[in-house]
C-alpha cells in the first residue's frame, strides 16, 4: 500500500497496552486523511455522550497520504477529539517533522484512549511497516510536571538521548486542563483550537515522543518528484507573496482600514493603535527571523523579539512566533497597542500551551466585565483588568495558565465564565458553540458571518474560508443575499479536502485547478485512481460527517448562531460605521446554507443525503470503538 | 492636493510589502481624466518606482497577480471595471485574505 498503511496504532493509557486496528482501503479513500480520516475515526472511537475530559474520550493524531512525500507544505497532521470547550468536534492542524514520524511509526493514525495513573511520557519507536517491531513505552514523566512547553520538549529529547525524536507535549495549561489548552510540537507549533491540550492533560499524558526509520514510499516517485518541483516553483510566485514577506501579520492594517478588525471585544472594528501593532511595523522593528515548517517553501512564520531583546542582542534566547490571529487577539481585541506586550503575551501563551485566540477573547470578555463593574479589582486579585492595560493582560494570562485566582474562572472559556458571572455578560461573550471568535468582524464581512455561525467546530476561520468572497468583488460584504449559503458550503468542502490531503492553506492559490491537480497527486502517491469529482464528493462527505458527529452529541438549530453583540449592536466607527447584522439576515443566510447542503430547515441531514454520500452505515453506527 | 479640470486627485494607500518598499503609507496622485487603470498605475509607478515588480506589473498595464484595488475601503475593484472619482482613496492590498 502506498501513501497509507491501512492501520492505526491504538494505545490505551489505563491498561498500558496497545494494538493495531485495520482501516479499510475504501474508508481511507472516502475520507482521504487528516481532518477527514480523523473525523471518521473520531465518530467510531468516541462513545456518544462521552465526557470530553473523561478517559473514554479518544485523542487522535492523524497523518495523511501526502505526509513524507516532501511535497511542499505537506508535512502536516491533524489532532481530533471531542472538545471540552464546545462539547462538539475538535479538529486542529499542526505541522512539521512530527507529521513524518507519526506516519512512520503509528501508521495512518495514533489513537489514544484511557487515562494514565501518573504523569506519563508515551514513547513510540519503530516502523508501522513492521508493526510487531514497534515499541510502545509508558514512561514516568513526573520530572516534566510544571515545565513550559519548550522546556518540556527539550527535556524529553535529552532524556531519550536522541534529538531525532519528535515530540508533542502540553504546557502547564494542559496539565491544569485549561479548556482552551493547546498541544505544542516541533519548537512551538501549536494544534491550538478547541482545547486539545486539556484532553491530553486529562489523560495524564504530558508528552508523546515519536521516532520511525523507514522512508515513506509512493506509487510513482518520479512523477511525484517532477510535480513537486513545479509546485514548489509556483509556491514562490505572486499567489503567496503576502505570506512570504510579512506573513499573516499583514492583515492588521488592511482589516483595520476595511472596518473588519475586531477591537475591544468586538465593540469596534477599527483600532486607533493599529499602526503600532501592524505587520509592517512589526516587520520593520521587531523581526528576528523568518521561519517555516518542514518541507515548506513558503515560510510564513515570523519570529519577533521585543525592544529589549532587540537592543540587548538577546535574540538567541527566543522570541515569539507571531501570526495575525495571535496579534489581533492579544492586541486590538484587548485594546493593546504596545507591540512588546503583544509579543510577550504570544510567547507566554505558547509556553503555557494555550490557544491565543481563545485566551485573548476570554480576557477581552473579562476586561469588558471589569469596565462594566461585573468583575471587581478584588475579584481579579488586585489586577486592574481594563482594556489597554498590558501588564494586566500578561498577569491574567499567567493566572489562566496555572488556574490561579480569576484565571481559574477564565480557564473555562468565555461561554462558561459568562454563565458563572451572569448579568447579561453572555451578550458580550464572543464565541460560537463555545469556541471564541477569530479576527474577522462578522458585521462587515457578511459571508464570513455565515461561515462563523455554521462551522461545526465553532467560530473558525480555518474550516470556512467564506471570507474570501468578502475580500473580493464577488459579493457586497456589507449586505446579505441568498447566494451566501452556496458560497459558505463550497468553501467548507474545499477546506475539508485541503485539510485532509493535507495541503497548507497558503498554498491554495498556487494551483491552476485545485481539485484536478490534487486528484492527480493523490493518484501518483497512492496508486489509486482519483478524480476531481470524487475529491469534491469527499469534501461534502467530510463536512456532513462533522455535522453528523455534532448532531450525535446534541447539536440543535440554535447552536448555529452568532454572539448577541453582533446581532444587536451596529459598528460604531470606521468605514463600516452604522453597519449591523440582524438576526433575520443571519437566519436568512443560514436557511440558504442548509438548502445548499440539502439539509432540512432545522439543519438536520436527511437519510437520503446520508445514503448519497455513503454515510448511512456510519450514521447507524453509534461509535465507541470498533 | 487640488484637482484641475484635466486631472483628478486620487490617494493610493499602500499596505504590506508595497508600504515598506514605497516608504509611505499613502501617495497622492494627480491623474489625467478620464482615469484608466493603466494611467493610474503609470502615475503610481512614476511616484514609487520601487513598486514596479512588487505590486505593479513590469509593463505597467495592471497590478501583479496577488494584488487588488479596493475603492474607499468598501468595494473591491475587479479586472473588468475601473471607476474612480476625484477624491477617492484606492487601497492597494494583497488579494490573499487568509490568516
Amino acid at each position: 500500500m502506498y501513501g497509507y498503511h491501512g492501520k492505526a496504532l491504538v494505545v490505551d493509557l489505563t491498561s498500558r497496552t496497545h494494538r493495531w486496528d485495520a482501516i479499510a482501503p475504501d474508508d481511507l479513500r472516502k475520507f482521504i486523511g487528516g481532518i477527514g480520516l480523523g473525523t471518521f475515526l473520531l465518530y467510531r472511537y468516541c462513545p456518544p455522550g462521552a465526557d470530553p475530559l473523561g478517559p473514554e474520550n479518544p485523542l487522535l493524531f492523524v497523518g495523511s497520504p501526502l505526509v513524507g512525500t516532501r511535497l511542499t507544505t505537506s508535512s502536516k497532521f491533524a489532532v481530533l477529539t471531542k472538545s471540552p470547550l464546545t462539547g462538539f468536534i475538535a479538529d486542529s492542524l499542526s505541522s512539521s517533522h512530527l507529521a513524518t514520524e507519526l506516519k512512520k511509526c503509528c501508521g495512518d493514525a495514533l489513537i489514544i484512549t484511557g487515562r494514565a495513573a501518573t504523569p506519563t511520557l508515551l514513547r513510540i519507536e519503530g516502523d508501522a511497516l513492521e508493526p510487531e517491531q514497534v515499541s510502545v513505552e509508558f514512561e514516568d514523566a513526573t520530572e516534566l510536571v510544571g515545565m513550559g512547553a519548550a522546556e518540556k520538549e527539550a527535556t524529553v529529547k535529552k532524556k531519550l538521548g536522541d534529538t531525532r525524536y519528535r515530540v508533542a507535549c502540553i504546557g502547564p495549561a494542559g496539565e491544569a486542563q485549561v479548556k482552551f489548552a493547546s498541544i505544542s510540537n516541533d519548537g512551538g507549533r501549536q494544534a491550538g483550537r478547541c482545547g486539545l491540550g486539556a484532553v491530553m492533560g486529562s489523560k495524564n499524558l504530558l508528552a508523546v515522543a515519536l521516532r520511525g526509520y523507514l522512508p515513506v514510499e509512493v506509487a510513482e516517485p518520479d512523477t511525484v518528484r517532477s510535480f513537486g518541483r513545479d509546485l514548489s516553483r509556483r509556491s514562490l510566485g505572486a499567489a503567496t507573496e503576502k505570506y512570504r514577506n510579512l506573513g499573516t501579520m499583514a492583515n492588521v492594517a488592511v482589516f483595520n482600514r476595511l472596518g473588519a478588525l475586531p477591537t475591544r471585544n468586538f465593540r469596534e472594528s477599527t483600532f486607533e493603535g493599529a499602526d503600532r501593532v501592524s505587520g509592517e511595523e512589526l516587520h520593520q522593528n521587531h523581526l528576528h527571523r523568518n521561519a517555516g515548517c518542514a518541507n515548506c517553501t513558503i515560510g510564513c512564520e515570523r519570529i519577533l523579539v521585543t525592544s529589549d531583546q532587540r537592543n540587548k542582542k538577546e535574540k538567541s534566547k527566543g522570541g515569539a512566533r507571531m501570526e495575525y490571529e495571535s496579534l489581533f487577539a492579544l492586541g486590538p481585541l484587548c485594546g493593546i497597542s504596545d507591540p512588546d506586550i503583544v509579543i510577550r503575551a504570544a510567547a507566554l501563551c505558547d509556553d503555557l500551551g494555550m490557544d491565543t485566540i481563545s485566551a485573548g477573547a476570554t480576557v477581552a470578555w473579562a476586561m469588558e466585565c471589569y469596565e462594566r463593574g461585573l468583575l471587581t479589582r478584588a475579584d481579579c486579585g488586585g489586577i486592574e483588568l481594563r482594556f489597554g492595560n498590558g501588564a494586566a493582560l500578561l498577569q491574567v494570562l499567567e493566572d489562566i495558565g496555572h488556574r490561579r485566582g480569576i484565571g481559574n474562572l477564565l480557564a473555562e472559556g468565555s461561554r462558561a465564565a459568562a454563565a458563572h458571572v451572569g448579568r447579561d455578560s453572555a451578550n458580550w461573550a464572543m464565541h460560537v458553540k463555545g469556541l471564541e471568535m477569530p479576527g474577522y468582524e462578522p458585521r462587515s464581512l457578511k459571508t464570513m458571518a455565515l461561515g462563523l455561525a455554521i462551522t461545526p467546530r465553532g467560530a473558525c476561520h480555518n474550516r470556512s474560508s467564506a471570507y474570501e468572497a468578502d475580500f473580493s468583488n464577488r459579493v457586497d460584504r456589507l449586505s446579505v443575499d441568498e447566494g451566501r449559503g452556496k458560497i459558505a458550503a463550497e468553501s467548507e468542502d474545499f477546506e475539508a479536502v485541503l485539510d485532509s490531503l493535507i495541503w497548507c492553506k497558503f498554498l491554495r492559490k498556487a494551483f491552476h485547478d485545485f481539485y484536478q491537480e490534487s486528484a492527480q497527486v493523490y493518484t501518483m502517491v497512492t496508486g489509486w485512481q482519483m478524480t476531481a469529482d470524487e475529491l469534491r464528493r469527499s469534501g461534502q462527505r467530510i463536512s456532513n460527517l462533522k455535522k453528523l458527529f455534532n448532531i450525535r452529541e446534541g447539536w440543535t438549530r440554535v447552536d448555529d448562531t452568532l454572539p448577541p453583540r453582533t446581532l444587536e449592536e451596529p459598528l460604531p466607527n470606521g468605514v463600516a460605521a452604522g453597519v449591523g447584522l440582524s438576526r433575520e439576515d443571519l437566519d436568512f443566510m443560514i436557511e440558504g446554507y442548509y438548502r445548499a447542503r440539502g439539509w432540512t430547515p432545522d439543519g438536520l441531514i436527511p437519510a437520503g443525503k446520508l445514503a448519497d454520500l455513503g454515510l448511512e452505515e456510519l450514521a447507524a453506527h453509534k461509535g465507541a470503538g470498533r | 492636493m487640488t484637482s484641475s479640470a484635466a486631472t483628478i486627485s486620487i490617494t493610493v494607500e499602500l499596505f504590506g510589502s508595497p508600504r515598506i518598499l514605497g516608504g509611505a503609507k499613502d501617495v497622492e496622485l494627480a491623474v489625467p481624466a478620464p482615469v484608466s487603470r493603466e494611467n493610474l498605475i503609470a502615475a503610481l509607478a512614476e511616484r514609487c518606482p520601487s513598486l514596479v515588480g512588487h505590486g505593479l506589473r513590469d509593463d505597467l498595464t495592471n497590478l501583479e497577480e496577488g494584488y487588488v484595488f479596493n475603492r474607499n475601503g468598501l468595494a473591491f475593484v475587479g479586472d473588468g471595471e475601473f471607476t474612480v472619482e476625484d477624491g477617492d482613496f484606492l487601497l492597494l492590498i494583497s488579494s490573499q485574505a487568509g490568516g
